[in-house]
């Protein structure tokens, strides 16, 4: 059990993550982009015998109803009552911040203010009185830079020393006679209501539903005299619209800026200082009208070509590695006489299927570093913008596109990070379409099979395989564009970050998280897959190893002819892909285990079984058919409907069939082979 | 105070002009109001070329849509206008 619970709260881009790295020793990525927190994270710190749990909360402007990221971060403050919220704070963009501040001081949160990016403030002429600030808002304030590791024990111990404050008074922005008039009203019906007494601040509620919001007229109707409260707040709110000229909502957003700006005129202060931001100068070019598009292609063609040519030699080192691994292993089990069957499941069981897949690890570990530099940069969120062209063209916006980029390395954090999408209908076309990105984990397939078949033009066919991904996609936006119904409300808005330098360790905290996760996966999952591939093949006893007599064979010959027609009609070919549905790097470490005979061996018997055109078409279908497991589950939780998932994989798996079958006997009647 | 009146997508690459009212429905005027882009908050339109604009509003850097931009209503100081 934790002692005392922080939550670490701000807008994005303001360092937060930084910051919860430098508190907890964790090794989080940070990245530079709106969005990186979406899911909240926790960490934990012992200080003087203190255990102190902090709380990475995603990154928001406010707390209002608008994104599935505002509402977590609200609930959590709100339910979960943390002992501290920890509000981080930019120091160049005060006014701003401060209004995310102000929400949760009227929720009665227990805010500290960390007030971090110190050196650029002052870079910028930036001065504040932080004093006077923190008395006038009755609030701690610690000045941090965190990206340099300073100001983090002040924050501790402040934590520490503030954990048990109550307020003295009650924190008020006064929103004009009229309104404030009925807020009172409001007040004292809510205050009869028990339920709400129990679990929410009165005036902050009063507040919120005069703004007619959402999320608490939600929670609200549920109570014994919710409907009556909210059918009482709409009068009240037509009445104060007429009397006042306005919209409440935006009347109540003003006055909370009106507060900020008083306070910051008194205390803060900026010389001029007119600095020619070298953000801009760079946006000058990368978001060019004309040249941005093949800046930003040019820029993923040098990702991958830097990726695929930089492993490639380490590729072969590591084939040769678990090649001399299997002879040395066989040998030495031989020789201390392990029984056959032993020696089978080591050799062609472990060090087989997963060998298969872990030649792909120096794939990733350029892939990622290359990922890393885009997302730390700042270059991802011009990519939005200078997407927003074509993908406006498909019915989305630019925004929609960094999903499909985040795709390339892995689909699970793509379709987390379409919770940054406003739009309903935008995220459900974007979790339809993002499973054909082709992920990191279909490249063992790739590089296994293109070694084999097309040595000469190994770039060009992985490339063409990168097209038909990113194309049906495209296809699959149009398609369900079509049938779900058009709002208007698609509106394009997203924060530039000024662009940063990516510090190497961060960089290689990015990589490696990614890496570790896919080791993880291969000491799971995928050893899991291939202890139950190498039992089903070994079984029943009297059979020959991997044979169509063993179980495994006898199952998959039932569903190896539904592949036929696409060219791929074996046993092996069949419960290769069943398997993958698990990961997709699972479909190598199966085939590494039914065709047995080591890494060279798995060679031999993919060239004796798969011609050209048909390895190319099983490519295409590992590539499209059903997603894995886990982005199975990513897209029932974002979607948060079973039918969508239905739809999603059923689509794929026949989408899959189609165009595999099409393009092997297209190909076989153009005389390809 | 002498000005023109305009929406935000007629504003050319290089002025800055001030909010005076944003329209549309209560999600987009919210989002953009919590995202500092008040009514009297001066905007800086650093690129307008057709596409989604790029506007500085105090420090922070925006990609804003024609959509939104054409909800956003805003003055124009006269010398402004003038030297463009």
């Amino acid at each position: 059990m934790a002692n005392l619970t922080v939550a670490l709260a701000g807008n994005p881009n303001t360092g937060k993550t930084c910051l919860f790295n430098n508190l907890t020793g964790a090794k989080q990525h940070v990245g530079n982009w709106p969005g990186v927190t979406v899911e909240k994270k926790e960490g934990k710190i012992l200080y003087e015998g203190k255990l102190i749990k902090i709380v990475d909360l995603p990154g928001t402007y406010s707390l209002g109803a608008y994104s599935e990221d505002e509402i977590i971060a609200r609930e959590y403050i709100l339910n979960e009552k943390p002992d501290i919220v920890a509000n981080v704070l930019d120091a160049t963009n005060l006014n701003r911040n401060l209004y995310l501040t102000v929400q949760m001081l009227e929720m009665g949160a227990n805010v500290l203010i960390v007030l971090n990016m110190m050196d650029e403030a002052k870079k910028m002429g930036i001065e504040i009185d932080i004093e006077k600030l923190s008395s006038a808002l009755g609030v701690k304030i610690v000045p941090t830079i965190a990206s340099k590791g300073k100001g983090i024990d002040e924050i501790i111990k402040t934590i520490i020393e503030n954990s048990n404050m109550k307020r003295d008074t009650e924190f008020k922005v006064d929103y004009g006679e009229k309104v404030e008039e009925q807020i009172d009203k409001l007040v004292q019906v809510l205050k009869k209501d028990r339920e709400i007494i129990a679990k929410y601040p009165v005036r902050w509620m009063a507040i919120k539903l005069l703004e007619d919001d959402n999320n608490v007229i939600g929670q609200i109707q549920n109570t014994n005299n919710g409907k009556e409260i909210i059918k009482h707040v709409r009068s009240l709110r037509k009445a104060l619209e007429k009397e006042l000229g306005v919209n409440l909502d935006s009347c109540i957003i003003s006055k909370r800026y009106e507060f900020i700006e008083d306070l910051t005129e008194q205390f803060v202060t900026e010389s001029k200082k007119d600095i020619v931001s070298p953000t801009d100068k760079i946006d000058k070019i990368v978001t060019h009208k004309i040249l941005g598009i093949p800046i930003f292609l040019a820029i993923m063609w040098l990702v991958f070509t830097f990726t695929f040519s930089f492993s490639a030699p380490f590729i072969e080192w590591v084939e040769y590695g678990f090649s001399a691994l299997s002879k040395w292993t066989e040998t030495a089990l031989i020789s201390i006489g392990a029984s056959q069957l032993f020696i089978s499941f080591i050799v062609d069981g472990i060090i087989n299927g997963l060998g298969s897949v872990l030649e792909i690890l120096p794939v990733l570990f350029m892939l990622f570093i290359a990922i890393a530099v885009l997302e730390d940069s700042g270059y991802m969120a011009r990519v939005a913008y200078v997407m927003d062209g074509p993908m406006r063209s498909i019915g989305l916006h630019g925004k929609a596109f960094i999903p499909f980029l985040l795709g390339f390395g892995c689909n699970v954090p793509a379709l987390m990070s379409t919770r940054t999408l406003e739009n309903k209908r935008d995220k459900i076309l974007t979790i339809l379409a993002n499973p054909f990105i082709s992920c990191s984990a279909r490249l063992p397939v790739y590089i296994l099979f293109t070694s084999i078949f097309f040595s000469k033009n190994q770039p060009l066919i992985i490339s063409s395989l990168y097209l038909i991904g990113i194309l049906m996609a495209v296809i699959s936006i149009k398609l369900f564009g079509k049938v779900l119904p058009k709002n208007e409300d698609s509106s394009f808005i997203i924060e530039l970050p000024p662009y940063r330098f990516p510090t190497i360790k961060g960089v290689l905290i990015y990589m490696w998280e990614k890496v570790s996760d896919f080791l993880k996966k291969v000491g799971t999952i995928i050893l899991a897959a291939v202890i139950i591939v190498w039992l089903l093949s070994s079984l029943p006893f009297n059979v020959e190893y991997a044979s169509s007599e063993s179980f495994i064979g006898r199952i998959s010959s039932v569903i190896a002819p539904i592949f036929k027609p696409a060219g791929f009609g074996t046993w092996q070919a069949a419960i290769a892909l069943i398997f993958g549905v698990l990961a997709k790097e699972i479909v190598v470490s199966t085939l590494g285990v039914v065709y047995k005979g080591g890494i060279y061996g798995l060679n031999t018997a993919i060239s004796q079984h798969f011609t050209p055109l048909s390895a190319y078409s099983f490519m295409v279908m590992t590539l499209l058919y059903a997603p894995c497991i886990a982005t199975i589950g990513t897209i029932k939780n974002e979607t948060k409907s079973i039918k969508w998932t239905v739809i999603s994989v059923l689509y794929g798996l026949i989408a899959a069939w189609i165009i595999s079958v099409l393009i092997y006997q297209i190909g076989l009647r153009l005389g390809f082979m | 105070m002498d000005y023109n009146i305009d929406t935000l997508n007629n504003i050319k690459s290089g002025m800055t002009v001030i909010v005076r009212e944003i329209r549309g429905g209560k999600n987009v005027r919210n989002r953009l109001m919590e995202m500092g882009i008040i009514e009297g908050a001066s905007i800086h339109v650093v690129t307008n070329s057709g596409g989604p604009l790029i506007i500085l509003v105090g420090k922070s850097r925006f990609a804003i849509g024609q959509g939104i931009a054409q909800k956003i209503l805003v003055n124009i100081l006269r010398n402004d206008v003038s030297q463009d």
